[in-house]
């Protein structure tokens, strides 16, 4: 009797320090992935921070197509190149429309009802496509060249299939893409931009399920609040999310253009009057203008 | 009464006892180890992100550079160096209050228009003339349209000032780096050198020869050269001036291009930590090389007991020098919104 007794208590102090071994593990694990998931946050929210730039950069160019229009409407930047003006503003020199079709903005004041106005934010849920719009096909197309000297040269040499080719088969499917977001993309992280001056703007970068709304009366104000089951649940969403706000400016110049202009093919001293064309051209490497200075804010500002 | 137990039976119960109580005692220790060796990779990971967080904040907020809450540890706010203020009072030699020298002028406006900056050169052609025209008259340092002088008068203060890296941001982004003196030439640090890498030198010469002083954009200028944010002790050597000199592909001693790797700024995050704990590292890296600016992070933890090293190499988009410097309280401490920076004056 009293030996089955001292086997139990033996076997049972083991499996209390196997089970208490297994409890510390698990909790470890939960707080490492915990942790990663926050660090994954911090990851999404940074590169939200990229697209945000770049939301800012081409923006300031293009985007701003008036469907009512048969002309692609393009704009001269942030600050008008043309006079130094409140942009963006089309070829005529009206300011772009919004997306509700309305003129943006007041050319003098830059104030208005909508982002591209002066005050005014542009919310940019993010997700991943299925098929963005004219994507092209992962893979080389081989063109082998044809082995029958009977053929003409233009006939051997020639590249029948082009490279790279486009991803579906037909020009409309092609344009269109398939906008259906991936799973598990949607909801994940978005941007928001803030245009606070003339070409200074605070862009926000989240990861979370907000979709970028800053609070329950901008969801009110889109009528979207099917798409977060209440005030509660959206406040939860809020509170979970990582948030990063950096304040960044604009300027219309970019680089790598210009030097070419000096010099010649063997880097002497060139007349501006006979500029490297073929150098030159090479370098025209964007037309969107570029970040002038980015900011961190060290604490969640006023309007974002 | 029971029957007592035969010494075969109790030699098999023994080795039946010791069998299980070894099989016990493995499982255990197995066990043990298992957790141990899981502990130690959560240690190493939680250091990783520790160490990427604490990373990605330096890079946010330049605090290993210049910290704004603690004076003795702003080595870069001395005159010539990227965090000297500008808001500085009247009479302050330092003060930057040239009404022609405002940062912020867009494109359209005639300060930024093409003037030919440094067109003829007479350092590698010197004595050669003006063949192509004198085009100091299209804008020179001293010229009496403000606008014909601004580019030239940014460039020059901002290198006296603040140094090259800070040049580079600063100045519009095609920026073409001469301008032409009040003499009408090109100043001296345009022309070809012997040395690469000469103090306030900001030409550079091109892969081909070093008798090339062509004007050029940072593209062009920072070919396999480099201009660095620097606080570490091997660059800062008396008469070594970091902040006015290139790492360039064409030196030999310290200031070739790869030394720019070891302008580290260093983080040592739990200096008490017991000697067996894995180790992290944090060295933030910020230099205007190769035709852009780089701010890079590596962090690492270092095993001591297995030596084995886990590194994370982080580049990304963060605050710039001039956000930095807009993230700082003119006096002291950081800025709150509407307070004075560093810049607030210029």
């Amino acid at each position: 009797m009293s030996r089955s007794g001292t086997i139990l208590i033996i076997v049972a102090g083991l499996s209390a320090v196997l089970a208490a071994m297994t409890v510390a593990l698990l909790a470890r694990v939960r707080g490492d992935a915990e942790e990663s998931r926050g660090w994954l946050a911090e990851v999404q929210a940074r590169a939200m921070l990229t697209a945000g730039l770049e939301y800012v950069c081409e923006t300031a160019r293009i985007g701003w197509d008036d469907p009512a229009t048969p002309a692609a409407e393009e704009a001269f930047g942030w600050i008008d190149v043309r006079d130094g003006g409140i942009g963006p503003r089309t070829a005529n020199g009206r300011p772009v429309r919004a997306r509700d079709g309305t003129a943006a903005f007041d050319l003098v004041t830059g104030l208005g009802d909508a982002f591209p106005a002066i005050g005014r934010v542009a919310r940019c849920p993010m997700r991943v496509q299925r098929r963005p719009p004219w994507a092209m096909a992962n893979g080389m197309v081989v063109n082998a060249m044809t082995r029958d000297p009977s053929l003409p040269w233009s006939a051997i040499i020639a590249h029948p299939r082009p490279d790279p080719q486009p991803e579906v088969a037909t020009w409309a499917e092609f344009a269109a893409g398939d906008p259906q977001p991936v799973a598990g993309t949607d909801g994940v992280a978005w941007f928001r931009v803030l245009r606070e001056d003339v070409a200074t703007f605070v862009v926000t970068c989240g990861a979370g399920a907000t979709r970028g709304y800053a609070g329950w009366n901008e969801v009110q104000a889109d009528s979207a609040e099917a798409s977060f089951g209440g005030r509660d649940a959206f406040e939860e969403l809020r509170r979970d999310e990582s948030r990063l706000h950096f304040r960044c400016a604009w300027s219309a110049a970019v680089g790598g253009n210009s030097s070419m202009h000096y010099l010649d093919h063997a880097y002497h001293l060139n007349a501006i009057s006979s500029p490297d064309a073929a150098h030159t051209g090479g370098r025209s490497v964007q037309m969107v203008g570029t970040i002038r200075w980015i900011q961190r804010l060290m604490a969640e500002p006023d309007r974002w | 009464m029971r029957r007592a137990h035969t010494l075969i039976e109790l030699l098999i119960a023994l080795a039946l006892g010791t069998l299980l109580a070894a099989a016990a005692w493995s499982a255990v220790r197995a066990a043990s180890q298992a957790i141990t060796v899981v502990t130690r990779l959560s240690i190493q990971n939680r250091l990783l992100r520790a160490g990427a967080h604490a990373a990605l904040d330096d890079l946010d907020t330049w605090s290993s550079y210049d910290d704004p809450t603690d004076a003795a540890r702003q080595p870069l706010r001395a005159p010539g160096e990227p965090f000297q203020p500008m808001a500085l009072p009247d009479g302050d030699p330092r003060r930057w209050d040239d009404l022609d020298l405002a940062l912020d002028a867009d494109q359209s406006d005639a300060r930024c228009w093409y003037r030919g900056a440094g067109v003829i050169s007479n350092g590698w052609s010197a004595g050669s003339g003006r063949e192509y025209g004198d085009y100091a008259l299209h804008g020179r340092i001293d010229h009496p349209d403000a606008a014909r002088r601004w580019s030239a008068r940014m460039q020059r203060d901002i290198v006296d000032r603040l140094g090259f890296y800070a040049l580079f941001e600063l100045m519009p982004a095609n920026t073409v780096f001469s301008w032409f003196d009040a003499d009408g030439f090109v100043p001296a640090q345009f022309h070809a050198t012997d040395g690469y890498t000469e103090r306030d030198r900001l030409y550079q010469p091109f892969v081909w020869s070093e008798a090339r002083d062509e004007p050029r954009e940072l593209a062009l200028l920072s070919c396999l050269s480099a201009a660095s944010v620097t606080t570490a002790a091997t660059f800062r050597q008396p008469g070594d001036d970091p902040s006015h000199r290139w790492f360039s592909n064409w030196a030999t001693d310290k200031w070739r291009l790869d030394g720019v790797r070891g302008c580290v700024s260093v983080i040592t995050p739990m200096p008490l930590r017991p000697a067996t704990w894995p180790a992290l590292a944090i060295d933030l890296n910020r230099w205007a090389g190769c035709g852009r600016f780089w701010a890079i992070a590596n962090v690492t933890v270092v095993d001591p007991t297995t030596a084995e090293r886990i590194s994370l190499h982080l580049r990304t988009h963060t605050t710039t020098l001039l956000g930095a410097r807009r993230q700082r309280h003119r006096d002291a401490g950081w800025a709150r919104a509407g307070q004075p920076t560093l810049d607030d004056g210029t």
